[in-house]
C-alpha cells in the first residue's frame, strides 16, 4: 500500500510540473567562449560540451547563438585535427561534424555579444546571428572564459563588465526580448557577473563565488592541456542523464558540483526569478518542446471568391 | 617637445658664439630673444591646450544625445484609448430600440469603447434577409437588427448582428462584448504593460499567446514532406491552392501587413515519434505530438528572412502507418497547432497508391486547405467568437466585415502600445544608462513615432480605423528602429572608467611640462611688464 501511495504523489507532483510548463512558447540558447589560445582549449571544450546537450535536447541550431572565440579543432598544435575533446578517454568528440558556429575567432568581442543581446545589430545581418526573441521565449545563456570581479575577458584584450551585461538584459526586459532566462557562467569569481543584475525573471548560477577561482577537471595527456572546466564536467554529467522526455527540475540541477568536486563554491541566484526552481523542468531551459493543440473543427471555404 | 629641442639649439648656438668676442652683445640680444620665444611659445601651447584642447575634447567625447520629446513621450501614458464606434440597432418597437440603446450606454461606459448608440435609419422594416445582409453600414460599426429570420443571436457577413424579438437584454449585451472584443483589447494592453498580468479569461489569454509576434511582413512558408518518395509518388502544386483559398484572404489583410508566401518539398524526413496502433488506425497523442515539431524545425529553413514565420507542414503518412492521426480525449483529427509557429498536417494517401509506384496520388486541394486556412485565423489573431454567438455560414476563407474590423482595432491596439512601450523604456533607458548615443537619424525616428502615436489615439477618437492603423504602423515601425538602431550601442561598451583610463595615460604626459611651464610664464609676463 505505501509504495503505491508513494507512487501516486509523486505523479500528482509531476503533473503539477507539466502545467507549468506551457508559459513560453520557443526556447533559445546563447552560448559563449571568450578566450582564444591553445592553453584554452578546454573553454572551447566545455561550450561545445553544453552546445551538444542542448541540441540534442531538441533547441534547432537555427536557435542557437554560438560564439567561439578560436578555432582549437584546427589548431596546429592539435593531435588530431578536426576534433575537440571533452574527455580523456576521448569518447565523444564535441565538435563533430554538424557544428554552427555562428561568431567565430575576432567576431566573438564584447560587441558583438552585447549587440545580439540587445538587437542592435547592423541591418545586413544574417539571421543566423541575431536573437529573434520575443515575450514568450527562453534564454539559456551560458558564457565561459577568463573573468575577475565584476567582469569577464573577451578575447585577451577586452572585457565585458557585470554593469554592462545587466544593463544589456535590462534593455532585454524592457523591450519584452524574453520571458525567462538561465544564466550560467564558469570563469573565475564567476557570481560577480550576476550580482548586478537587475532585471526580473532570470535565473542565475555559477561556478564559483567572489574571491574564488574555478578549476579545471583534468588533462589529457595527448592533448597536453587541461580538456574541461570542473563545473562544466558536472553539469554535463548531469545533462547527459536528462532526455526530452524526463521530469527532472531545475532545482535538481542548481545542485550539481558539490564543493567536494567543484572545489569552488557554485553560486545560484534566484531572488529575480518569480518561480519555484523545483516546479521549473530543466526542458524549460535546455530543451525545445513547443506547446501544441489539436485542431478539429475546420472552417468551411469552399466557396471562397475566385480573384 | 617643439619647446625643449629650441632649447638644445641655442644652447649650441650659445657655446659657439662664446668663442668670438665682437657677438657678446648679440649673444645678450639673443638670449632676450630667446627668452621671449620660449616664454610666448609656452602661452601659445598652455592657450591651446586649455582654451581650445580641452573644451573641444570635453565636446567631442561627450555622448551625443539628439533631443527627444521626453514630455510628449511621457504624456503618451497617461492618455487612454478611447475608440469611437457607432452602434444601430434596430427593432419593430421605438420603446425597445430606446431600451437597447441605454443599456449599450451604461454597458461600455467604462472600456477603450466610446459607444454612439442610435436608432438604425439605414434599413426599413421590410426588407427581406438578403436586402438585410447588404445595407451598408460605416467602417467600425455594428447594427442591432431585431428580425424573426433567426431563433438566437447570430453574426452575419456584414456588420449586422440579428437577434429574435424578445432576446434577453443581457444576452445580447454580452454577445455585443464578444463581437466587439473588449476583454481581448485590454487583454492586449495589460500584459504587454505589465508581463504577467493578464485578463481572467482563460480563451482570451490562449488566443493572444497564439498570435505571432507584431511586424509589418510575415513569411508563410508550406512545407510538404514526402518521407517515403520511393514508395509513395505525391502530384500536388501547393500554388494552385494557396492562390486559390489563401490569397484572398491575404488581400484583405493588406492593410494589416504583408505576407509573402513561399513552398517547399522536403523529402525523406522522419518523424521520430512512432505512433501507436489503435485498431487499424495509426495514432499519436498530443503528448507525442509536441516532440514531433522540433525535429522537423531543423529541416524547414526559416532562416531566410528576419521576419516572423509561420509554417505549414503537410507531412505524407509513411505508407506503413497510414491512416495516420493525432489523437486527445478520444477524439483524432489530422490536424495540429503550435503558437506562434504554424500548423502541422497529416495527409493520407489511399493504401493501394502505396505499392503501384506507377500512379501517383493527388490530394485534394480542399481538405488540405481548409486545416491550414483555419489554423492561421487563430494565428494571426482573428477572434473566435463561435462559443457564444452563434455565425452565419460564410464557406470562405476571407473574414466577414465585423471580424476585420476587430482584426483592424486589435493590430491597432497592439501597434500602438509596443510603440508607447518602445518609446517609453527608451526615454527610460537614456536617464539610467549614460552611454546610450542618440544620432540625429535616431532622434527624428522617435520624434516621428511619438507624433503617429498621438495621431493614432485622434483618429481612433473619430472611429476612422483605416487611418489609426497607417498611423499605428508608422508609430510601430519607427519606434522599432529608433530602438533597434545600431548607433545606441556606439559607446556603450566604452564606460567612463576605462575613458580615463585611456585618455589620463595619453594626455597628462603632455599637460605636466605644459603646465609647469605656465609658472616662467607668468614669472617672465611680470618681468616683462614691470608688473
Amino acid at each position: 500500500m505505501k509504495p503505491c501511495l508513494l507512487l501516486t504523489l509523486t505523479c500528482l507532483h509531476f503533473s503539477n510540473v507539466f502545467v507549468c510548463q506551457a508559459n513560453h512558447s520557443n526556447n533559445w540558447a546563447v552560448l559563449v567562449d571568450t578566450s582564444r589560445f591553445w592553453f584554452n582549449y578546454r573553454h572551447v571544450a566545455n561550450v561545445l560540451s553544453i552546445y551538444r546537450s542542448v541540441k540534442r535536447l531538441g533547441i534547432p541550431d537555427s536557435q542557437i547563438i554560438l560564439m567561439v572565440a578560436d578555432d582549437m579543432a584546427c589548431n596546429p598544435r592539435n593531435p588530431s585535427p578536426a576534433t575537440v575533446y571533452n574527455n580523456a578517454d576521448q569518447q565523444l568528440n564535441v565538435y563533430g561534424d554538424d557544428v554552427e558556429v555562428d561568431f567565430r575567432g575576432y567576431e566573438v568581442t564584447v560587441e558583438n555579444f552585447v549587440r545580439l543581446l540587445t538587437g542592435r545589430l547592423p541591418p545586413d545581418t544574417p539571421r543566423s546571428k541575431q536573437l529573434l526573441t520575443d515575450e514568450g521565449s527562453n534564454i539559456l545563456i551560458y558564457l565561459t572564459g577568463h573573468g575577475g570581479d565584476g567582469f569577464l575577458k573577451f578575447q585577451d584584450s577586452e572585457e565585458v563588465t557585470s554593469q554592462e551585461l545587466a544593463d544589456a538584459l535590462e534593455q532585454m526586459w524592457q523591450k519584452r526580448r524574453y520571458h525567462e532566462i538561465f544564466f550560467m557562467i564558469d570563469t573565475c569569481q564567476a557570481s560577480s557577473m550576476y550580482e548586478k543584475f537587475y532585471s526580473p525573471n532570470i535565473l542565475a548560477m555559477a561556478s564559483s563565488l567572489v574571491g574564488e577561482d574555478s578549476l579545471s577537471h583534468h588533462v589529457d595527456p595527448a592533448i597536453g592541456v587541461y580538456i574541461i572546466d570542473r563545473y562544466t564536467f558536472y553539469a554535463l554529467k548531469f545533462l547527459e542523464n536528462v532526455k526530452l522526455k524526463s521530469r527532472i527540475s531545475m532545482k535538481n540541477f542548481l545542485g550539481v558540483c558539490p564543493k567536494q568536486d567543484c572545489i569552488s563554491t557554485v553560486g545560484v541566484r534566484t531572488d529575480l526569478f518569480h518561480r519555484d526552481p523545483a516546479k521549473v523542468p530543466i526542458t524549460d531551459f535546455f530543451g525545445s518542446v513547443r506547446p501544441v493543440e489539436l485542431t478539429f473543427n475546420f472552417l468551411d471555404i469552399s466557396n471562397t471568391p475566385l480573384q | 617637445m617643439d619647446v625643449i629641442e629650441k632649447d638644445n639649439e641655442s644652447s649650441v648656438t650659445v657655446k659657439t658664439s662664446a668663442t668670438n668676442d665682437s657677438d657678446e652683445i648679440w649673444e645678450i640680444i639673443d638670449k632676450e630673444d630667446d627668452e621671449d620665444l620660449r616664454n610666448l611659445s609656452a602661452a601659445v601651447y598652455a592657450f591651446i591646450l586649455l582654451v581650445i584642447g580641452i573644451p573641444l575634447w570635453w565636446r567631442m567625447t561627450e555622448v551625443q544625445r539628439h533631443p527627444l520629446p521626453y514630455s510628449q513621450i511621457s504624456e503618451l501614458s497617461s492618455m487612454d484609448i478611447v475608440i469611437a464606434t457607432d452602434i444601430f440597432v434596430f427593432t419593430k418597437n421605438p420603446s425597445d430600440t430606446e431600451r437597447i440603446i441605454e443599456h449599450i450606454y451604461t454597458k461600455f461606459n467604462s472600456t477603450m469603447f466610446s459607444v454612439k448608440a442610435q436608432t438604425s435609419t439605414l434599413i426599413h422594416s421590410d426588407d427581406t434577409f438578403e436586402k438585410l445582409e447588404t445595407a451598408i453600414t460605416p467602417l467600425g460599426s455594428l447594427q442591432l437588427i431585431e428580425t424573426t429570420n433567426v431563433d438566437s443571436i447570430v453574426a452575419g457577413l456584414g456588420r449586422n448582428v440579428y437577434f429574435p424579438p424578445a432576446t434577453d437584454i443581457s444576452i445580447l449585451m454580452d454577445s455585443l462584448e464578444r463581437l466587439l472584443q473588449t476583454d481581448a483589447l485590454s487583454d492586449s494592453m495589460i500584459s504587454m504593460l505589465n508581463p504577467g498580468k493578464h485578463s481572467e479569461d482563460a480563451q482570451v489569454v490562449a488566443e493572444r499567446q497564439r498570435r505571432v509576434r507584431p511586424s509589418s511582413n510575415y513569411n508563410v512558408l508550406l512545407t510538404v514532406v514526402n518521407p517515403e518518395p520511393d514508395k509513395l509518388r505525391v502530384s500536388w502544386k501547393p500554388e494552385i491552392p494557396l492562390n486559390r483559398y489563401l490569397q484572398p484572404l491575404l488581400n484583405q489583410l493588406q492593410l494589416i501587413a504583408n505576407f509573402s508566401v513561399q513552398s517547399q518539398w522536403l523529402y525523406l524526413i522522419d518523424l521520430i515519434q512512432k505512433p501507436v496502433n489503435l485498431n487499424g488506425t495509426f495514432v499519436l497523442d498530443k503528448n507525442q505530438a509536441q516532440y514531433i515539431i522540433t525535429p522537423l524545425e531543423k529541416k524547414l529553413g526559416s532562416g531566410v528572412s528576419r521576419d516572423p514565420c509561420i509554417h505549414f507542414v503537410v507531412y505524407v503518412t509513411p505508407c506503413s502507418f497510414i491512416p495516420l492521426y493525432f489523437h486527445e480525449n478520444n477524439q483524432l483529427t489530422t490536424a495540429m497547432m503550435s503558437a506562434r509557429w504554424g500548423g502541422v498536417q497529416f495527409l493520407n494517401a489511399d493504401q493501394i497508391r502505396c505499392n503501384e509506384s506507377t500512379e501517383s496520388f493527388i490530394p485534394d486541394d480542399l481538405s488540405i486547405m481548409s486545416p491550414i486556412v483555419t489554423q492561421f485565423h487563430s494565428l494571426i489573431g482573428v477572434p473566435d467568437v463561435s462559443k457564444y454567438v452563434l455565425l452565419m455560414p460564410h464557406r470562405s476563407s476571407t473574414l466577414r466585415t465585423w471580424q476585420l474590423d476587430s482584426m483592424y482595432r486589435l493590430k491597432i491596439v497592439e501597434q500602438y502600445t509596443n510603440a508607447r512601450i518602445t518609446l517609453t523604456s527608451l526615454a527610460r533607458l537614456l536617464g539610467e544608462i549614460s552611454n546610450i548615443v542618440i544620432i540625429e537619424e535616431v532622434g527624428k525616428a522617435v520624434t516621428e513615432s511619438v507624433e503617429a502615436a498621438i495621431n493614432v489615439l485622434q483618429c481612433l477618437e473619430k472611429g476612422q480605423l483605416e487611418e489609426a492603423l497607417k498611423f499605428s504602423k508608422i508609430a510601430f515601425e519607427t519606434s522599432e528602429f529608433a530602438f533597434t538602431h545600431p548607433s545606441l550601442l556606439a559607446l556603450l561598451y566604452f564606460p567612463d572608467d576605462q575613458k580615463y583610463a585611456v585618455y589620463i595615460p595619453l594626455f597628462l604626459p603632455v599637460m605636466i611640462p605644459v603646465l609647469m611651464s605656465l609658472k616662467g610664464v607668468k614669472k617672465w609676463i611680470q618681468l616683462k611688464y614691470k608688473i
